[in-house]
């Protein structure tokens, strides 16, 4: 993957190759700027990468597919504020489904994302952590095979942010969609997922791809003081300061 | 503030002038400038003819026409300039360019078409009250967030879909701006039409009452002129709130 930019083409991301399992939970974490979410761009079919091929099941991905979901950091900006929170979650199913079957879908994602009872609410009215769990609502009210998360739980602060966790971990755990999740916090990779990648700076590849073998269910108590926990994620840590450059490259690319 | 004194205020005030008219008028004893006690029998004289209704009712209903028109030619063309890049790039120039021909310099050409009637009326005011709706349209519509229209992509809502769910919505509040001016453009620009071209109207009533040497007249159109304002302004707020409840803090819940 290649840009254009002011300064020349600058590549991102290099000979990056994977294959994600159905039903897998993979967590994609890596350096500021390392193209996390340039990734995830190209994987969700918004991006067309300049060299290279992404394959969904079957399909070669050239256009948003109709089985994936895409869930953004910055909830505020990805939902419509004008729409109440059940409205926001039918966005995308209004005139491809009939209004019962919309309606139960919606109460069942809102009750999923523990939203029962907000349906009437608009965004603005609520806080970072419940508008968050509406884009979350909203991604799996498609029931998509593949639901992907660039950074979705980075601006919220740190006890909302166990709580969406361990919310996305019973979602998945009912619905086992594949999810790819992009983060770059490294506890909350391994924490989450059951394998987990490292990127390095660009251009970019793969470090590291580890299995997560920590048992499930997960808890934010119990798992993390898990000495397992602690070995992987040493072993994580290890990796990335290795490929970190020497100095710091001052341009953000996510 | 409380409730009460936030409504008082701004009520007051109108009272206060007046008073402060009144006292003026009388100190001066100009003929051409009469004191509200000389204007308000003249307006319930006009009143109780019949001559203030019919021709409110006339000019009105120009008004709106006009007002309706240029809200649908000015949305459309807006949302046009807004979308799509060459259509803003091309017609900036010309627009800059009509925008700024005074209304009044086109009532003589448009008589020359339409002769004395109601058409003229609502060309010559359309054409003024439509610039506000386009600039504003064409500005909401452009600056609708990027991460919104990418979230139509992955719900792949569309082009059509796109614009009807979430380009027009969100520019919204802008175009409900341009809306608002120009409705007070109509009222301002219709009546100017009848002072110095269409026989008809309150216009044409108030010129021909300065012309008739009744200024009591003139003063009491003059005043009643600025309330159909008022009263419009109001009206168009009012909806603005009704159409967009978002906007609204939250209804606080005990």
């Amino acid at each position: 993957m290649t840009y254009a930019t002011a300064n020349g083409r600058r590549e991102v991301l290099r000979e990056l190759s994977f294959e994600v399992g159905e039903g897998q939970f993979v967590c994609v974490a890596g350096p500021s700027g390392c193209g996390k979410t340039t990734l995830l761009r190209c994987l969700s079919g918004l991006l067309r990468p300049s060299g290279g091929e992404i394959w969904c099941r079957d399909r070669k991905v050239t256009e948003p597919p109709p089985d994936m979901a895409l869930v953004f950091q910055d909830y505020s900006r990805a939902l419509a504020p004008w729409r109440t929170v059940a409205r926001n979650v039918q966005l995308g199913l209004e005139g491809r489904l009939g209004r019962g079957e919309r309606a139960a879908r919606t109460e069942r994602a809102l009750a999923m994302v523990g939203l029962a009872g907000h349906e009437r609410d608009y965004p603005s009215h609520l806080s970072g952590g419940m508008q968050q769990r509406v884009q979350i609502a909203r991604a799996i009210a498609h029931e998509p095979a593949v639901l992907l998360m660039d950074e979705p739980f980075a601006s919220l602060d740190a006890l909302t942010r166990f709580k969406l966790e361990d919310t996305l971990l019973d979602v998945w755990d009912k619905l086992r969609q594949t999810i790819v999740l992009v983060t770059h916090d490294l506890d909350e990779a391994i924490y989450l997922g059951d394998r987990v990648i490292i990127l390095s700076a660009p251009p970019t590849r793969i470090v590291a791809d580890v299995a997560i073998d920590l048992p499930r269910p997960r808890d934010q108590l119990a798992t993390k003081a898990d000495p397992r926990f602690t070995q992987l994620r040493q072993q994580l840590f290890e990796r990335i300061l290795e490929v970190e450059p020497a100095q710091e490259t001052g341009d953000a690319g996510d | 503030m409380p409730a009460t004194s936030r409504h008082a205020l701004p009520i007051a005030i109108p009272f206060v002038l007046t008073a402060a008219w009144e006292t003026i008028a009388r100190g001066l004893g100009y003929d051409s400038f009469p004191p509200p006690d000389r204007v308000l029998p003249a307006f319930w004289a006009l009143l109780r003819t019949g001559t203030l209704w019919t021709n409110t009712v006339h000019t009105l209903a120009v008004v709106l026409a006009a007002w309706v028109l240029s809200g649908l030619v000015g949305v459309a063309t807006g949302l046009a300039i807004g979308l799509v890049r060459p259509v803003w790039r091309m017609s900036q120039t010309s627009v800059e360019f009509l925008r700024f021909i005074p209304p009044v310099a086109l009532i003589p050409v448009v008589i020359i078409i339409y002769g004395f009637s109601n058409t003229t009326e609502l060309v010559v005011a359309a054409y003024a009250a439509v610039w506000p709706v386009i600039l504003n349209t064409g500005s909401g519509v452009a600056q609708v967030d990027r991460r919104l229209l990418e979230v139509g992509r992955l719900l792949r809502l569309g082009f059509p879909g796109v614009v009807r769910k979430l380009v027009l919505p969100s520019a919204l509040p802008a175009i409900a701006v341009g809306l608002r001016l120009s409705l007070a453009i109509s009222l301002i620009v219709v009546v100017t039409t009848e002072m110095v071209g269409v026989p008809d109207g309150l216009g044409f009533q108030l010129v021909s009452s300065s012309q008739a040497i009744r200024y009591d007249r003139v003063y009491a159109y003059v005043v009643w002129i600025g309330n159909l304002g008022l009263l419009l302004a109001v009206l168009a707020l009012w909806t603005e709130r009704r159409l967009m409840p978002w906007r609204r803090p939250a209804r606080a819940e005990a």
